[in-house]
Parts: structure tokens; C-alpha cells; sequence
């Protein structure tokens, strides 16, 4: 198990190096000059902005620059925002919460409706209830994030007045957390489905009916638990999935959070705040997929000897 | 099976007949849904075409009637805040959101297959350094790919098609390197090696077109999402920029009118989702008839 973990481990690695490069050479790659940018158009003189290169490390050469970047990023230190001249992490710290709590309803909202539709759908296949479970997971998947969020604010929140969609507390959380979810119901559905009507042509599933299981326990206690394993691989990839639904539903609801951050530093070319949330979202992605994988291999010990 | 030669399924050249037809909606009537969604694709193709033709106001004029009226009268869908024609602008909108997700799959189709291709069939070290490069790309989370080539690049039409063709490579290129893998053990590339056959012949003639079913398939299925894509960057406005209508930009122009205004957020989500569930729909079709595993799924 020690040595799966550590593999596991191993592979985050250059995903995060790279990940690393990538945030490092953002700032390198766009046209014109960071320190132009950091200045927004405002008149300088040559000495403030020599003073400014300086202690954006611009001054060094290229190699030295990657070199103080990646250890001070290794810190959690990468330098303050143009925008607003606070430290990064700050930044980031001030909306992480906000996101979490989004995350933790679509999360819980998304794997709740996605298993119930795909396990009503894989146990009575090519039945009305199939059909119907599979139509919503379909609309699911083709819906755009953004409008699902707009029609629910419209319906609930402005027409019908049921849910608030300003302010603060847990019913705030309930559209924008629907709409994460909807990210997820779709995907999972359909995974669930399949997987289950491959499961119950199992032969164990068969010994455990021919056994004289009860109908309820083969499900249960045979098929169900067997059916999940693909569930828990695609965790990961939900999470993926949550990272983008994020990023739409909180400039939709103009709620505080990390997507909304990152959309408003790209848009006015706050470049240590992308830096800076491209490696922290990568690494957080990077680890729940370790996270999930390990889980994997705990579940099915046929997986850690591949 | 094809003993008896009028029992040959129609093609190509019998479908202006009489009986080509009746064939066509026969089958057809087997396939209700996807027939349907076909025909809702064919629709938004159509309005995508001839545009020009069927907009009754150009997509740009301002004031063509008062602003924010609502649907009904001279403009159909109703007119947003500048007065322009939201019929015209949703029409013209299927001009930009499908070929732009018809771009962004061909970009990753064409680059993850070359990946794909190389790594699957070279083996080796090219093997471990690309497969290395498909794991990397697949760590990070598709919307970051599309995010960051938006960062360094900057918004415009040209650019999102990168950044929502670069987060399709790595699938791409992972189906495309399994099956060459399989396709390389067979005897007729060993007979084709044994003849001469360079090895980009041996490719091109005779693993690419093995390897073209999964890539048509994984092609329609990653469609719907490029659109998707496309338009959720046009709507946080990273896409393509006013005033040009994409429909994610409309809906984010409509957002704010959303009170007074709920046509304006209506039409151009309504028709981002019946083009993606149509694509959709045609896509699991397609997957289906191609891969026998799915049959009475």
C-alpha cells in the first residue's frame, strides 16, 4: 500500500513542476511589459520603474527569476496584487471560504441526485423510469451552467420569490449549489447506469441470487457495492468539473470566491493572482485525484498490484 | 447477408430515389430521437447558413424598434437594450458558436491523434515522453487549460477556439495511442513492414484509418461541449466580445436586463441547449451503432 501511495505521490509531481511553469511563464509570455501593467497606464519615472522591476525580480536573468518564483511559490509567497497591493494569499484567503461552501453543496447535491437517477436507471433499464431519469441526466449534461443558474434566479428567486439569491446564510447557498451540481448529475448518472447493468450480469450476482438472497440484499450488499467502484475513480474528475462550475456560478450569482476571482484577475491583468490561483487550483485538483486513487486502491485491492 | 442484392442498404446515390427516400424514413421511424435531433441540427445548420437571407434586420443595426420590447410584432424574439433585433443576433449567433466548436474539435482531434498516433505506434521513448505530456495535460483541470491559453494569448474569437480545443488533446490523444497500440501487433503492418512500407505509410494507410471510429465518435460527443465551452467563456467575457453575437455574450448582455427583460437571456440559451442536446443525442446515436458493447444498452 506504502508503495502505491508513494507512486501515486510521484505522479503529482511533474504535473505540479509543470503547473509551476506554466504560472511562471504567464507573466513572461504576454505582450508588453509587466511593469506597464502593474503602473495601469499611469506616468512614471525611469528610477520608480527600474524600483518596481526590481522588486519584481524582472532585473534578473530569466533562469534566476524561475528559480526565486518557484521557491517563493514553494512558500505560498507569490508577491501582491496589482490590483490592490495586498499580498496574494491574502487575496486568496479572503474568498476560499465562500468557495469551499459552494463546492460542498454542489458536491453533495450532484452525487446525491446523480446516484439516485443512475441507480433507479440501471436497476429497471429500458423502463419509463429509465427513460426519464436518462432525459434529466441528458439536459444535464447539455444545459450551459450559466443559464441553468438564470432561470433558476429568475423562476425561484425572482418570479416565484421561494429561495433568496442575495445576502448570506444557507438558503443563499441553495441555487448556486444546485447549479454545481447540475455540473455532475449528468456524468454520474450515466456512469452509474452503465455500470450497474454490467454489474448484474456478474456471475456472483447470479451465485447470490441463486443462492436464495433475498432480491434486496443482492442489490445491496452485491451489485450496488461493485457498481460503485467507477464512481469512486470519477470522483476526481468531478471535482474538475466543480472547479469550472465555480468559476460560471459565482460571477452568475456575483457571489465572493476563487472563480470569481480568477475571472476578474484575467480581465484586468492581475497577473499574481493568476499565477498564483493556477498552481493552487492545479495542486488542489492534482491532489484530490491522488486522494480519490488511493481511496481506489483501499476499496479494491486489485488495483494497487496493476 | 448480401445474397439478394435489393436487400443492400441505400447509399449515396439512391437516396434522390423513390425508394431511397422511403428507406431513409423508415429508418428513420426506428430512431425517432436521433432522427429528430438530426433534424434540430440540420435547423440550426440551416439558420447558420442562410443567416443573411432569413434575419429580417441586420444582427448589428441599433434602434431597428423600441428598446426592450418584448417578443411579438415585427421582431419575433423581442429587442434588447440598444434596440437591436434579438431573432436576427440568435441567427446570427449559430454563424459564430458552431464553427467554433466545429474548430476547437478539429484542434484537439488533429493535435491528440498526432499525439496519439506517434505514441502508440513509435513505442518506446517517444512512448514514455508523450504519455508523459497526455498525464500532465489531463492533471489539470480542463477549464484551467482554457483559462490559461486565455491568460497569456487575451480574449478574441481566434483564441478561444486554442483554449477550448487544448483541454480536448489529452482525450484525444489517450483513445487514439490505446487502439494504435492494438493495431500495431497485427499482421498486415508486420506484412506491410515486411513489403518496405515506410513507416508513415504504414501509418497514414494503414493505422490512421483504424483508428478513425473512435475519433469520430469521441469527436460528436466532445462537440456539444465545446460549444458549451465556447459560450460560458463568451458569457464570463474571456470569449468572443461584444458586439458580435455569440450567444453567451447575448446572455451576458441579457443578464442585467433579466427583470425586465427575461427574452433577452431566454432565446440564446435556448439554443445553445438544442444544439448541444442535439449534438448530444446524435452523438450517443452514433456511439452506439459503432460500438457493438452498447447494443440493447
Amino acid at each position: 500500500m506504502l508503495r502505491y501511495l508513494a507512486r501515486r505521490l510521484l505522479w503529482a509531481v511533474p504535473v505540479l513542476l509543470t503547473a509551476t511553469t506554466c504560472a511562471f511563464l504567464v507573466l513572461h509570455l504576454i505582450p508588453g511589459d509587466p511593469v506597464n501593467l502593474m503602473l495601469s497606464g499611469r506616468p512614471a519615472s525611469e528610477k520608480v520603474r527600474a524600483n518596481l522591476r526590481a522588486k519584481l525580480g524582472l532585473d534578473r536573468p530569466l533562469a534566476g527569476q524561475y528559480l526565486y518564483f518557484v521557491t517563493h511559490a514553494a512558500v505560498g509567497d507569490f508577491g501582491q496584487s496589482f490590483a490592490t497591493g495586498q499580498p496574494v494569499g491574502q487575496v486568496i484567503a479572503q474568498q476560499l471560504p465562500a468557495s469551499l461552501q459552494l463546492a460542498g453543496g454542489g458536491f453533495l447535491i450532484g452525487v446525491v441526485a446523480g446516484l439516485l437517477l443512475g441507480i433507479a436507471a440501471g436497476f429497471y433499464p429500458n423502463t419509463t423510469i429509465d427513460g426519464m431519469a436518462m432525459l434529466i441526466a441528458l439536459v444535464g449534461i447539455s444545459m450551459p451552467g450559466y443559464w441553468t443558474a438564470m432561470l433558476l434566479i429568475y423562476f425561484f428567486g425572482l418570479k416565484l420569490g421561494w429561495v433568496p439569491i442575495v445576502g448570506a446564510g444557507l438558503p443563499v447557498l441553495i441555487l448556486p449549489s444546485i447549479v454545481v451540481g447540475s455540473f455532475a448529475i449528468g456524468n454520474l448518472a450515466r456512469l452509474v447506469r452503465s455500470s450497474i447493468i454490467e454489474v448484474r450480469g456478474e456471475d456472483y450476482v447470479r451465485t447470490a441470487r441463486a443462492k436464495g438472497l433475498p432480491e434486496r440484499l443482492v442489490v445491496l450488499r452485491h451489485a450496488l457495492r461493485n457498481a460503485l467502484f467507477p464512481v469512486v475513480a470519477m470522483m476526481g474528475l468531478l471535482l474538475g468539473l466543480f472547479v469550472g462550475g465555480g468559476v460560471i456560478t459565482e460571477t452568475v450569482f456575483a457571489r465572493q470566491g476563487v472563480g470569481a476571482l480568477l475571472v476578474t484577475s484575467i480581465l484586468t491583468k492581475d497577473y499574481p493572482v493568476v499565477q498564483a490561483l493556477i498552481l493552487f487550483t492545479t495542486a488542489a485538483y492534482v491532489f484530490a485525484n491522488v486522494l480519490v486513487d488511493v481511496l481506489y486502491g483501499v476499496l479494491d485491492p486489485r488495483v494497487r498490484y496493476r | 447477408m448480401a445474397s439478394d442484392p435489393i436487400a443492400v442498404p441505400a447509399g449515396p446515390a439512391q437516396l434522390g430515389s423513390r425508394r431511397g427516400i422511403l428507406a431513409a424514413l423508415g429508418r428513420a421511424r426506428r430512431y425517432p430521437v436521433a432522427s429528430l435531433a438530426a433534424l434540430a441540427l440540420f435547423l440550426v445548420a440551416a439558420a447558420a447558413a442562410l443567416a443573411p437571407a432569413a434575419s429580417p434586420y441586420d444582427p448589428s443595426a441599433m434602434a431597428t424598434g423600441p428598446a426592450l420590447s418584448p417578443p411579438g410584432g415585427p421582431h419575433l424574439f423581442g429587442t434588447d437594450r440598444y434596440g437591436r433585433d434579438v431573432l436576427s443576433r440568435v441567427l446570427y449567433g449559430a454563424r459564430i458558436s458552431m464553427p467554433v466548436g466545429l474548430l476547437a474539435v478539429s484542434f484537439s482531434a488533429v493535435t491528440g491523434s498526432l499525439l496519439g498516433l506517434a505514441t502508440g505506434f513509435f513505442g518506446g521513448s517517444v512512448d514514455t515522453v508523450g504519455s508523459g505530456v497526455i498525464d500532465i495535460m489531463l492533471g489539470f483541470p480542463p477549464i484551467m487549460l482554457a483559462l490559461l491559453v486565455i491568460a497569456v494569448l487575451g480574449v478574441g474569437l481566434q483564441n478561444v477556439v486554442i483554449a477550448v480545443g487544448v483541454g480536448g488533446i489529452p482525450r484525444f490523444a489517450r483513445i487514439v495511442r490505446g487502439t494504435a497500440l492494438s493495431i500495431r501487433e497485427n499482421v498486415y503492418i508486420e506484412a506491410g513492414y515486411a513489403l518496405g512500407a515506410s513507416r508513415a505509410r504504414l501509418i497514414l494507410r494503414h493505422v490512421l484509418p483504424n483508428v478513425m471510429p473512435p475519433i469520430i465518435v469521441l469527436a460528436t460527443l466532445y462537440i456539444g461541449s465545446a460549444i458549451l465551452d465556447t459560450s460560458s467563456l463568451g458569457f464570463l467575457g474571456l470569449g468572443v466580445q461584444p458586439p458580435t453575437p455569440e450567444w453567451g455574450t447575448m446572455l451576458s448582455e441579457g443578464r442585467e436586463f433579466m427583470r425586465y427583460a427575461p427574452w433577452l437571456m431566454f432565446f440564446p440559451g435556448m439554443m445553445v441547449f438544442v444544439t448541444v442536446v442535439a449534438i448530444n443525442l446524435v452523438g450517443d446515436h452514433l456511439r452506439a451503432a459503432l460500438d457493438p458493447r452498447l447494443q440493447g444498452r
